[in-house]
């Protein structure tokens, strides 16, 4: 089941424009509130009408102006989970899920498989209010998948339910892709989910799709300093190329050279530019292994985080170079004592590093 | 227990009065009613009469089609009013609210300036079919509808106002057109506002007199309701006040069973829901 | 301490309750002293037949230019609903009838003793102005004609009926003319005007009303003599009833309508003279 996806919308003062994909997949779109995350998801169930674009439902037609297709929601296949569900609370469990099917189908053999499918077994008769939180998420996907549909919208489904059982249902949901084969297209606001259970990342911001790649491209290889912002990188520097030799690009930030990687197209000495690295990618030294060895800084912790299974450590700097942010686990915050050392030699991996146009 | 102050005791006190007072009020009428009917003994008597029978049969059988036909017409414009902005739409709700201000007799006079032989529209019908309203009990069923239907239609709205607007569009998207979330979702949640609006609007058309009198006439058998009955009798007819006192009292009982019904198919589905 | 302040709130919400009920009873004005026995002080309340009222107003205005210390106040109504109300022990003082029959239902029940005759007045045909279908009196009788009369129990519905009744006999129109007349009745109107009115909006083509309601709608209607030899004069007769509180001040308004000068007020509104 795939999705081809691609639209023009204005609300207001609201601009929409984004194009994504998915097959077979689960495509995370992800971005702060208001971005245009819903928005994509109405566009696509065919709940809101764009001013232009084309949408492809399954290599059927949803949505073109110039074709001047505007399938109606009935008629597109698609299962769609609101943040709040919305299960109908008049009907039972049973009821809710069978909403969907088309009537005289084969109704009570696809029934009872999704019942037992998503593990709600004996709770057929019961109304959504009497149900937990976990049971009517899955009264919810029941519901969206009895469509005998394959491509599965799901908007911040599990933002108000607790950690412990976010991780069950998002395992759930991973396992039901593998079995049915399902098109995810699955919104959050929360990284760790984003980064969970994206096969593809759809960044959005202010109703645009600022990067759209497979989920490691985004994380490491964000195409702007806003991207990078957006997905948690908390060291962000400026800087202006020096030029490009066999180790590498330089960059001077601070005062300090750092051989940075790039891109196929390496940018022209004096551009000015971002460099980029995860926290969690910096390393903290005792001592350089060799005397030329570079991406090489001396700085100070001046302030600790500690978060129980991983430490933030925020770095001054006490010769060049720019402030750090440096995350490390608990067992090598240990082993290395940093409770008891507040000055380091600190690494900025070269591989780690990476290169934007300034902006 | 929790103390009472003195001035506590003294609201209580006043609230326990006046609400006693309050509903002394309300019931000592229908207990006159009672009284006076069992008293004067020919209440049966009168019940039987062709009169009595006609006014009530014609009653019964107007509001049932006057209700009928403001949830035909009221529902889908309560759920206009409730779902869709549209230009207008203050006018339109403002209009549907209209009767339920206007005294009737101004609802009356206002159909016969509309409908009546020499009304708005009523002139060119005459003139090309020669059909008219007045006299006819078609004219008592519009003139309970006029009154009547705003009643409901305003319940109407505010249940369906009542109700998310997400399980329509969920609906939607699982196949359902418009018309059967509707009803598989709509009508079941804001059913208890329906009926409430089912009975207002009901009770109001089978009181309904001063727009009947003006507009349909007063003739036994075809436009006469009970109200109108009443009024006659009182006035000093054939029934007599003792006939006024025996349709009161026939009414009421009619009324008040009807009540009974509705209260008890609201329980059942509530509880069966 | 406490409990005093208890009581006095208490005392003041039911002070405040016993006085919203007082003054909704509205007690009656009490009576001024009479300090000279031949001048007339109070207030009635006259009970008059609506077609009673143009004429009755004037005749109230005189009355009150005459006795500056009375105020005369009236109800118009259908001379049955009146009769109804008074039984019932509506507050009336003098009551007036446009029918012997309705004054019989009160003199019956004790609550008035010697009704007198005071006018009289005749009952004509109206129909919409223009070209309706009925253009004269056995017109009535044609099929398919809108005819709109008093209910039975308002004199002029009564009077009505005994027209109709008047022209059924051997030699008249025809013997089951108040049958087809009737047979088109369309509605008994609870009063003359409204009957007047069906008339007017067009939406009756023929109704049986008196001759002095005319005049309040003649640009609406044209007016149709009833044979002489069918129509019946109405009589209408007043008295002062038994439970009135101002005997004299109510016997001096029913002398008053008698007298001529009450009479010739009658008489400029068309009212005829009483029939002997």
């Amino acid at each position: 089941m795939s999705l081809s996806f691609s639209a023009q919308l204005r609300l207001g003062p609201f601009a929409y424009d984004a194009t994504i994909a998915a097959d077979q997949e689960i495509v995370v779109l992800f971005g702060h509130s208001g971005a245009g995350k819903t928005v994509t998801l109405q566009l696509i169930a065919g709940l809101l009408r764009p001013d232009s674009g084309r949408i492809v439902i399954d290599d059927a037609l949803a949505f073109d102006t110039e074709a001047k297709v505007d399938r109606p929601p009935q008629q597109r296949r698609v299962g769609y989970v609101v943040q709040d569900l919305a299960l109908f609370p008049h009907l039972s469990v049973a009821q809710n899920i069978a909403f969907g099917m088309p009537r005289g189908g084969d109704n009570g053999t696809s029934l009872r498989s999704l019942v037992s499918l998503l593990r709600l077994d004996g709770l057929e008769e019961r109304k959504p209010r009497t149900l937990s939180g976990g049971q009517q998420q899955r009264v919810a996907l029941a519901r969206a998948l009895a469509r005998d549909t394959r491509l599965l919208l799901l908007d911040e489904p599990f933002s108000a339910l607790d950690e412990s059982l976010r991780a069950d249902l998002r395992r759930e949901l991973l396992r039901l892709r593998r079995e049915l084969g399902l098109t995810i297209v699955f919104v959050t606001h929360d990284l760790r989910e984003a980064h969970l259970l994206a096969d593809r990342l759809a960044v959005f911001d202010d109703g645009h799709v600022l990067q759209f790649d497979a989920r490691e491209t985004v994380f490491r290889k964000p195409v702007s300093r806003r991207v990078a912002e957006l997905t948690g990188v908390s060291n962000l520097f400026a800087g202006t190329v020096i030029g490009t030799d066999a180790r590498g690009t330089a960059v001077e930030v601070n005062g300090l050279t750092l051989y940075c990687s790039t891109g196929d197209a390496a940018p022209r000495p004096g551009q000015h530019v971002d460099v980029a690295i995860r926290a969690e990618r910096v390393n903290l030294r005792r001592a350089a292994s060799a005397p030329d060895e570079t991406n090489l800084m001396e700085a100070r912790i001046v302030e600790e985080f500690a978060y129980g299974a991983t430490h933030t450590l925020r770095l001054e700097p006490t010769g060049t170079g720019p402030q750090l942010e440096v995350e490390l686990a608990a067992r090598p915050y240990e082993v290395l004592g940093v409770a008891s050392q507040r000055t380091w030699l600190v690494e900025l991996p070269r591989e780690h590093l990476h290169v934007m146009p300034a902006g | 227990m929790r103390s009472t102050t003195g001035a506590d005791r003294t609201a209580i006190t006043a609230v326990a009065v006046l609400t006693a007072a309050f509903a002394l009020f309300f019931l000592l009428p229908f207990a006159g009613l009672v009284e006076r009917a069992w008293e004067d003994g020919r209440t049966f008597e009168i019940w039987r009469t062709q009169q009595a029978r006609d006014a009530l049969f014609l009653s019964l059988w107007t509001s049932t089609l006057s209700v009928g036909l403001a949830i035909a017409f009221g529902t889908p414009v309560a759920y206009l009013l409730a779902r869709y902005r549209f230009p207008g739409r203050a006018v339109i709700d403002a209009i549907v609210d209209l009767p339920i201000v206007l005294p009737p007799t101004v609802a009356g006079v206002a159909l016969l300036t509309a409908f009546g032989r020499r009304g708005l529209i009523g002139e060119p019908i005459d003139n090309w079919t020669g059909f008219t309203f007045g006299f006819r009990t078609i004219a008592v069923v519009m003139a309970q509808l006029l009154v009547a239907a705003p009643f409901y239609v305003r319940a109407a709205k505010a249940g369906f106002e009542g109700v998310d607007a997400q399980l329509e569009r969920v609906a939607y998207t699982l196949g359902a057109s418009r018309m059967r979330a509707f009803v598989r979702v709509v009508v079941p949640q804001a059913w208890p506002s329906l009926l409430a609006g089912v009975i207002l609007a009901w009770s109001r058309a089978m009181g309904e007199l001063g727009a009947t009198l003006i507009f349909a006439g007063n003739l036994e058998g075809k436009t006469q309701t009970m109200p109108l009955a009443i009024i006659e009798a009182f006035e000093g007819s054939s029934l007599g006040l003792a006939g006024a006192i025996a349709l009161s009292l026939a009414l009421l009982i009619v009324a008040l069973a009807l009540l009974v019904v509705f209260r008890l198919i609201a329980g059942r589905a509530a509880s069966g829901v | 301490m406490r409990s005093l302040h208890l009581v006095v709130r208490a005392g003041f919400v039911v002070t405040v309750f016993v006085a919203f009920f007082a003054a909704s009873c509205g007690g009656d004005k009490a009576e001024a002293p009479v300090d000279d026995p031949s001048v007339l002080r109070g207030d009635i309340t006259v009970y008059a037949a609506s077609s009673l009222t143009a004429a009755f107003k004037e005749l109230g205005a005189t009355f009150e230019a005459a006795n500056p210390e009375v105020t005369v106040a009236f109800s118009f109504g259908a001379s049955s609903t009146l009769a109804t109300q008074i039984n019932e022990g509506a507050p009336a003082d003098v009551f007036a009838s446009a029918d012997d029959v309705q004054m019989d239902v009160v003199v019956k029940n004790g609550n008035v003793a010697k009704p007198e005759t005071f006018a009289s007045n005749t009952p004509v045909l109206v129909i919409p102005r223009g070209n309706g279908p009925v253009q004269s009196f056995a017109d009535l009788a044609k099929p398919g004609v809108r005819l709109v009369l008093a209910a039975p129990e308002v004199p002029i519905g009564n009077y009505a009926r005994q027209i109709l009744a008047n022209a059924s006999i051997q030699g008249a129109v025809s013997l089951d003319f108040a049958a087809r007349a009737l047979g088109n009745l369309r509605s008994n109107e609870p009063n003359v005007r409204a009957a007047l009115a069906k008339v007017q909006t067009g939406e009756a083509d023929a109704a049986i009303v008196y001759a002095t309601d005319v005049s309040t709608a003649a640009k609406d209607v044209d007016t149709i003599d009833i044979p002489p030899q069918y129509n019946v004069e109405a009589s209408y007769p007043i008295a002062a009833t038994t439970a009135t509180k101002n005997g004299p001040i109510a016997n001096a308004f029913v002398e008053f309508v008698l007298s001529p000068v009450g009479q010739s007020i009658l008489q400029k509104y068309g009212f005829g003279p009483p029939t002997p």
